[in-house]
């Protein structure tokens, strides 16, 4: 009996050497600090219109603005209601004196982490999973991996808790350097700044019966739970497309039109109910924390966590069995 | 021989695969002892490949059974393959990782392996040179060695080489062929397939021939080179003097025809011979120097090369 | 595979940390949307009343009131006071900032709720030079609605009450910051026939400019005048808003009060 440690070693060590990490490195390299940049504009923007850097200005204005939205009779329904939430959101950190958007590394860390949840995230972790399976088929050494004196559920069963480990890693990396690059431009304090959380988002009304004001680093924490179990389960997804299709560039156009198709139907599905039931709405776990309205009604955290378990394990399912089952015929 | 006794390292027991209603591999059988090299012949596309996969259980046979030292691959993938080592097509390696790191990867999937034992392995094929370097580096006879290495690794009781000498050089090939010769002095056993009866006819001691997916031929090499000659039918007049000019060849067997082929032939003085077809120019010679007035050379069955051959020309596309 | 020991038992040892830290975060969270266990904030402390005084060195505009503040009716959104705004930029070589705090229907009660209630709005005007508002019009008339000057007679009296608190609150906070009471202006003129309206908008202004003259810094800057004549040519779609051509007009005025 051959045990599954050294065989995970293999598969990390393989993705290591692969220099798929670098890719994401590079990436997150390039990209975080476009974003800081840009978010370093909107601030500076902000403070070139008004003149000020007072949060409770900055965000009273903001309450006004959206009060005036919400007045308008060309508003739609479903924005009338996120805007009617976020000012009941923002009402409630002017009361309690609390900055939604201090400006600081942890702050934008957090910010990048909610919004990267729904894309930017599943595809760095597309970049590791995509071809962990098609990629050893079209270069052949599945032949070799499968005619070891093991059996082919270990097999794949190391390739599933080495791609763990890379989702935990990528989520990490994406978090540290979000926090080291903004962090040079925005200051690298905020950790024990406060934070609310515990909405639940009722109608376009706001539940603040359980609100909580907790440290952001707590936040942060609860932030990256949740943002690390969508990762998994898009790298369950992807594995599995990867055990289906044989070829590593269909598998990836398969994944990304999934995915891009997923952060569309968020944008435009909140009429057409029965959309709740697709993964790629239910990825953005992280905006229950912070209260944002979902993007389809009645969706919650249990739904999208159940939702999003249900896919994973039907897609592990599919893939062992497939991957087991399957004659390698080239 | 008292090795029939004995459990064949290899039994194969008819083996049949049909993939989308065709059949691929119809009714293999053949067994494979200890220190045997085992050659395995046939054209592309006649189904080597798909069995060589079904040995090693890449495939999973429609019908029929596979044992290696007495264990069922199938049921006992664990047990009957630790005793395997294989290269199923190219050597197909981790082209981003070293030699050395492929070594190590597939050391990791057997059991007790010792950093040790790689180095043996590298020393046995003569790879310490560029044992370091990535395998994306390599030429396709080093990817070939480093393939025999990593098959090497769990000191296999079966190895299994599929189209050896492809892509190698014919200093490479003499080498490949001393290498597995030393390989079975050692007791291993060998599977090697190819698409050359030359090659087949210089490396092993056995050999099954294979066509469109059934076994035509199965037996000790030089046995099958013996039976090797064709049946040629001379028209010759007059007849008595060319018979016995055919006679005075030692490699020309006078024969009788089969009642069927008989019937096809017309000509009473026709005289069936079996032997070598590259003989026949000379024999013609002959003839014509004698006075005897040849009217008909006729080739009815090939050898065992030219039907191979016939059987591989224009087949060379997978 | 051992020429990699290192490389293997960090990025294990990572993935290991890492994973228990997210799973301890995801259930937290979990914990925390899910069965959350009532709330833990407290009555936020009383304010700080921060002691903060307008710059000299730039001019900080801040808009207050309803929809003729806000500029609804003005397809640029932005109102007589964008016209403010930009005249003073290109009059003083100070730089001059917009606090835009008006919102479409506000009335006197709401406002007054605004700036007594509101951190924001309050910080935002100890610290303005110069605070625009507008007031009263959603008191008393509601666009769309007939019009009915008995009712709105009625209402006069609270709305005024109303405003004298607000004037008192702005003074209060800031002293020092020029107040503008941009007055109402008559948009029915075209169906007044015998000039009710009219009058009813001026007993209004009056009693606004009666209020304002306790305050020095607090000017009123009447508008009626202005939407006298041709009032169509400078009310917007609904009638009842100015448009472009009629914000620019109050704009200019008050920039000319302001010199």
């Amino acid at each position: 009996m051959i045990k599954i440690y050294p065989l995970v070693r293999n598969e990390v060590l393989k993705i290591w050497k692969k220099r798929r990490f670098i890719v994401i490195v590079l990436i997150l390299a390039v990209l975080i600090p476009i974003f800081t940049y840009a978010q370093l504009r909107v601030a500076l923007n902000v403070q070139k219109q008004m003149g000020t850097e007072d949060w409770r200005i900055v965000v009273q204005q903001q309450i006004q603005d959206y009060e005036n939205r919400v007045g308008s009779p060309r508003m739609q329904e479903e924005w009338k209601r996120w805007y009617t939430v976020e000012i009941q959101r923002l009402q409630l950190h002017l009361d309690q004196n609390i900055d939604p958007n201090s400006p600081n590394g942890v702050t934008f860390t957090n910010q990048f982490v909610a919004n990267s949840v729904g894309l930017f995230l599943p595809l760095l972790v597309l970049v590791i999973a995509a071809d962990l399976v098609s990629g050893e088929h079209s270069a052949g050494t599945l032949k070799l991996l499968l005619t070891r004196p093991i059996k082919r559920w270990k097999i794949l069963l190391s390739k599933y808790i080495a791609l763990t480990i890379y989702v935990s890693i990528t989520v990490l990396l994406l978090a540290i350097m979000s926090y080291l690059i903004s962090g040079i431009v925005f200051g690298f304090n905020g950790w024990m700044q406060p934070v609310l959380t515990g909405f639940e988002v009722i109608g376009s009304d706001l539940n603040l019966n359980n609100i909580n004001s907790i440290p952001q680093w707590q936040f942060l924490v609860m932030e990256l739970g949740l943002a690390w179990f969508s990762s998994l389960v898009v790298a369950c997804l992807a594995m599995m497309i990867s055990v289906l299709v044989r070829s590593i560039a269909a598998g990836m156009g398969i994944m990304l039109a999934t995915l891009i198709a997923g952060t569309i139907l968020t944008n435009m599905v909140s009429s057409w109910e029965n959309a709740k039931y697709f993964f790629m709405v239910n990825l953005q776990t992280v905006s229950y924390l912070s209260g944002s309205v979902p993007p389809i009604e009645g969706l919650t955290l249990s739904f999208s966590l159940i939702n999003l378990s249900v896919w994973a394990l039907l897609s592990i399912f599919v893939s062992f069995v497939v991957f087991m089952k399957r004659d390698i015929l080239n | 021989m008292g090795l029939k006794e004995e459990i064949p390292v290899l039994s194969v027991k008819h083996l049949k695969k049909k993939i989308k209603k065709k059949w691929i591999i119809n009714d293999i059988s053949f067994d494979i002892y200890e220190g045997q090299i085992f050659g395995f012949l046939g054209p592309n596309g006649s189904g080597k490949t798909t069995t060589i996969r079904m040995l090693v259980d890449l495939i999973s046979p429609t019908e029929g059974s596979i044992h290696v030292c007495g264990k069922n691959v199938q049921t006992e993938h664990d047990e009957a393959l630790k005793h395997v080592g294989c290269i199923v097509e190219n050597p197909e390696l981790y082209t981003y990782l070293t030699g050395w790191e492929n070594l190590e990867h597939f050391a990791a999937m057997l059991p007790n392996i010792s950093q040790q034992r790689i180095q043996e392995v590298v020393e046995i094929v003569g790879m310490d040179q560029r044992i370091h370097d990535k395998v994306k580096t390599y030429s396709l006879g080093m990817r070939q060695r480093l393939g025999i290495a990593q098959a090497l690794l769990g000191k296999p009781k079966l190895l299994i080489l599929d189209e050896p000498t492809n892509g190698l050089d014919p200093q490479g090939i003499k080498e490949l062929r001393i290498f597995i010769r030393n390989l079975a002095k050692e007791g291993l056993s060998l599977f090697i397939s190819s698409h050359l009866l030359s090659e087949i006819q210089l490396m092993c001691d056995r050999v099954a021939i294979i066509r469109k997916g059934e076994v035509i031929a199965v037996g000790n090499v030089d046995e099958l080179l013996e039976q090797s000659s064709s049946t040629v039918l001379w028209g010759v007049s007059p007849v008595e003097q060319g018979k016995k000019i055919l006679q005075s060849f030692q490699s020309i067997e006078l024969t009788q025809l089969d009642d069927f082929e008989f019937e096809t032939v017309t000509s009473s003085n026709i005289v069936p011979t079996l032997m070598n077809v590259e003989d026949i120019p000379l024999v013609n010679e002959q003839m014509v120097k004698a006075g005897i007035q040849v009217t008909n050379i006729e080739v009815r069955k090939p050898s065992l090369e030219d039907m191979f051959l016939t059987l591989t020309e224009g087949e060379r596309i997978d | 595979m051992k020429s990699s020991r290192l490389l293997w038992s960090s990025i294990l040892i990572v993935a290991i940390i890492t994973t228990s830290i997210f799973i301890y975060g995801f259930v937290n969270a979990i914990q925390t949307v899910v069965y959350p266990n009532g709330s833990n904030l407290t009555e936020p402390e009383a304010e700080i009343e921060e002691e903060i005084a307008p710059s000299a060195d730039e001019i900080i505009i801040l808009s207050l009131g309803d929809s003729l503040t806000k500029g609804t009716g003005d397809k640029t959104n932005n109102g007589y006071v964008g016209v403010v705004r930009n005249l003073l930029e290109e009059n003083k070589d100070k730089p001059v900032y917009l606090r835009p705090f008006a919102v479409d229907g506000y009335t006197t009660e709401q406002l007054l709720d605004f700036i007594t209630t509101q951190s924001g709005v309050r910080t935002a005007i100890k610290e303005s030079n110069l605070i625009l508002m507008t007031i009263g019009g959603n008191d008393m008339f509601s666009p769309g609605n007939e019009l009915d000057l008995q009712t709105s007679e009625q209402l006069m009296k609270d709305a005024l009450a109303n405003i004298s608190k607000v004037f008192a609150e702005l003074n209060a906070l800031n002293a020092e910051a020029d107040i503008v009471y941009v007055g109402l202006y008559n948009p029915f003129s075209e169906i007044d026939e015998n000039g009710e309206v009219a009058l009813f908008v001026q007993e209004w202004n009056h009693e606004v400019f009666k209020m304002t003259t306790a305050y020095k810094q607090v000017m009123f800057v009447p508008t009626s005048d202005l939407f006298y004549k041709n009032t169509k040519s400078f009310l917007s779609s609904d009638v009842y808003h100015p448009n472009e051509e009629g914000y620019k007009r109050i704009g200019e005025r008050i920039v000319n009060v302001l010199q």
